[in-house]
């Protein structure tokens, strides 16, 4: 609903006195003050344009090709992880099977190695083989530096801390809206799923 | 989507935005916070501005609210409405910035309640978010309290009627403010708090300071970027810290007042800074309440330690002072913090002024600091209580965790029986980290603190409890009221940790 049929559907409820102290609803998704852009321009310098290689060999770049306009559920790894990744990939595998009912390829997911000196494409392509997982997840690798500076601008990076640290923190957005939140990687499927939904915009809880 | 013309008049479109989104280069769009941290903003020049005090908020008949509930059960029952939208606040020198506020305020307008008296505040959403409102320290009914469940929240365009009984044992300094799942950060930062004053017969007659000598302060702590606007920054999960500094809203403001006692409600509405408060002169005050209510006696002191969402209550008396020109006392912070883990400690040496009052009346005073304030603190019977139960604060692989798990708003965390008395072990599981824990519903005692019983403001009633690194709290309350039944929020007031579910619930029940 454009702003100028808003106002006269708010003007004609006004004038019925049906619910005058209600504001029209499309009133506000037009965001007059451009509230969503505005942060969404704000935040543009914490996704660097780095290219990383997909778990197919193709070059992606970071913000353009996999974050621009996307709502993305990220997350760090390692193939040779024996500790918190080998439960995270198929928790969020169930996820993704969840979302691709709900929200059919809204979501994108993806899974950035901390260790890409060894895990090449094909080793990426390995690990993901085992979850069955469904179109639109990126297993990620690319050079040192450049993973390092898109965990430090995702403020998943901690250089006092471990490898193993970190891994479980999920980097949820909606890159349009400039919304982004974090989340446990080991939260039951669920209730990521259902925060995914909160961030792209189409809760599934009852709400008013 | 906006049109440009709309964009350029908030000054939010222009030539450094479209710059910005072909080079980062200019480095104005990165947050303000997020690698090069600036102690001081350039921009802020103190004592410019006047401190604002929110203004009560006034009520309005039921008639003019469609479907609002109605009661006949005799207690006396006031009506207000708020419209939560999006406005422009005149902060820093030149571009306004955009703000989220109740009423288009921050701080929102301050609820005038009454102990015995019931509240029904109606709440409109006119923002592009969903929003949930705490009211903080309240005895609460579940529906009203704005504990962190999605049911709860509002749409935008939609509205809620929160009821509040104001049952509480006795009055207080309680505050409202957001308290959406996992965005609360955001949200209040974006200005989503306010002021809710529980007033009782028993304070109005102890003649405390009153009316335009009671005022209610509240410090928070924010970034700017170079187009004026809010920089909070979302990849930040350990804690926002903010370089510029507001009470009431605006940044070190001036406060005219006379030579004479005054009330001030000191409350902590940053999101993970703690402050050490002062006064310039050196001269001691007197605490006279905490987080829920009065203290049963004054307390003098010459500091006091601050956590985010704790209110202390103090009476400041400025007749010590010659009024003139020249005669300031400024409120200062002597507490340094430069990240969200928590405070690393008192620099007596290098004060911060958040407050200059600048003594210039000469007046009368007729108030009175009694020796004995509150005589309606509960005595909560440790023999009493049916069960202890413990709650371990820690971080887990950078997010934060309850007993070792996360908060799920499916899950219930605690059953407590209705009208039993509990004792709440609250532990820091470590790592360094400060946790202000904050538990909705009750007014709490604290037992002790690493053994030790409280001392200061915290012998008061109170529902935030520091837990500093490798401290033990054991707090106690009972779970009365049988219109507050079903489930609350306890959690780390540090809102970044609340937002990485450092959140469980309890339930109340029969």
């Amino acid at each position: 609903m454009n702003r100028r049929i808003a106002v006269l559907v708010l003007g004609v409820m006004v004038a019925t006195g049906a619910t005058a102290t209600i504001p029209a609803k499309g009133l506000l998704q037009d965001d007059p003050y451009g509230f969503f852009e505005y942060r969404r321009n704000a935040l543009r310098a914490n996704f660097p344009d780095v290219v990383l290689l997909t778990q197919d060999n193709e070059q992606k770049r970071f913000y353009d090709d996999l974050i621009k306009n996307k709502v993305v559920v990220i997350q760090f790894m390692f193939a040779n992880c024996n500790n918190l990744c080998p439960r995270i990939t198929p928790n969020l595998a169930k996820v993704q099977r969840e979302l691709n009912k709900l929200a059919p390829g809204k979501i994108t997911f993806l899974s950035i190695t901390v260790d890409p000196r060894h895990d090449t494409p094909l080793a990426l392509k390995e690990y993901a083989s085992h979850f069955g997982i469904q179109s639109g997840w990126y297993f990620l690798t690319g050079k040192q530096q450049d993973v390092d500076l898109v965990r430090r601008k995702l403020g998943v990076y901690d250089p006092e801390e471990q490898k193993l640290e970190h891994m479980n923190v999920l980097t949820i957005g909606n890159e349009a809206q400039g919304k982004w939140i974090g989340m446990e990687a080991l939260a039951k499927p669920g209730d990521i799923t259902e925060t995914v939904l909160r961030v792209l915009g189409q809760p599934q809880t009852a709400q008013r | 989507m906006p049109t440009r013309r709309e964009l350029l008049k908030l000054g939010l479109y222009g030539s450094t935005a479209m710059l910005c989104l072909t080079t980062s280069k200019l480095g104005t769009w990165t947050w303000a916070l997020d690698e090069n941290k600036n102690p001081v903003d350039r921009r802020v020049t103190p004592f410019q501005v006047d401190l604002p005090v929110p203004a009560f908020k006034g009520t309005v008949s039921p008639a003019t609210l469609p479907g609002v509930p109605l009661f006949n059960d005799g207690i006396p029952t006031d009506y207000v409405s708020f419209n939560v939208q999006q406005t422009l606040a005149q902060i820093l020198p030149g571009k306004k910035t955009l703000i989220w506020g109740y009423d288009g305020v921050s701080p929102g307008p301050t609820f005038r309640a009454r102990l015995g008296r019931r509240l029904v505040a109606r709440q409109t959403n006119n923002l592009p978010v969903n929003i949930n409102i705490h009211h903080h320290g309240g005895h609460t009914q579940s529906a009203s309290d704005g504990s962190a469940l999605p049911e709860l929240e509002i749409k935008p365009g939609a509205f809620r009627d929160y009821i509040y009984d104001n049952d509480d044992d006795v009055g207080a300094t309680h505050w409202y403010h957001d308290h959406t799942l996992d965005v609360t950060g955001i949200n209040v930062f974006m200005g989503l708090a306010g002021f809710y004053l529980l007033g009782s017969n028993t304070i109005d007659a102890l003649n405390l300071p009153s009316g335009q000598f009671d005022v209610p302060l509240v410090i928070q702590d924010r970034a700017f970027d170079a187009n004026n606007q809010l920089a909070y920054n979302p990849f930040d999960h350990n804690g926002f810290i903010g370089n510029v500094f507001l009470v009431n809203g605006a940044t070190q403001p001036k406060f005219r007042v006379a030579n004479r006692k005054y009330r001030f409600r000191v409350l902590n509405g940053s999101n993970a800074r703690f402050y050490q408060l002062s006064l310039s002169s050196g001269r001691p005050f007197q605490i006279i309440g905490s987080d829920d209510g009065l203290l049963r006696a004054p307390i003098e002191a010459d500091q006091f330690l601050i956590a985010p969402a704790e209110r202390i209550e103090i009476v400041v008396d400025f007749s010590f002072h010659v009024p003139g020109p020249n005669t300031h006392v400024f409120l200062n912070n002597t507490l340094v913090q430069t990240e969200g883990r928590g405070p690393e400690g008192v620099d007596a040496t290098q004060p911060f002024p958040l407050l200059r009052f600048d003594v210039l009346d000469n007046v009368t005073d007729t108030s009175t600091v009694p020796a004995v304030l509150e005589t309606g603190i509960p005595n909560f019977n440790r023999a009493e209580s049916v069960r202890t139960r413990q709650f371990e604060f820690v971080r887990s692989q950078g997010a934060w965790q309850v007993n070792g798990r996360f908060y799920d708003p499916t899950r219930i965390d605690a059953s407590v029986k209705l009208n039993t008395t509990e004792i709440w072990r609250l532990k820091n599981g470590g790592g360094g980290w400060f946790h202000p824990i904050h538990i909705h519903r009750n007014a709490f005692k604290i037992l002790d603190r690493n053994g030790i019983p409280p001392k200061g403001h915290e012998s008061g009633l109170k529902d935030v409890f520091v837990l500093n690194p490798g401290d033990v709290v054991n707090v106690i309350t009972k779970y009365t009221g049988a219109k507050q039944l079903g489930r609350y929020a306890f959690h780390c007031h540090n809102i970044e940790h609340e937002d990485m579910r450092m959140m469980g619930l309890f339930e109340v029940v029969q």
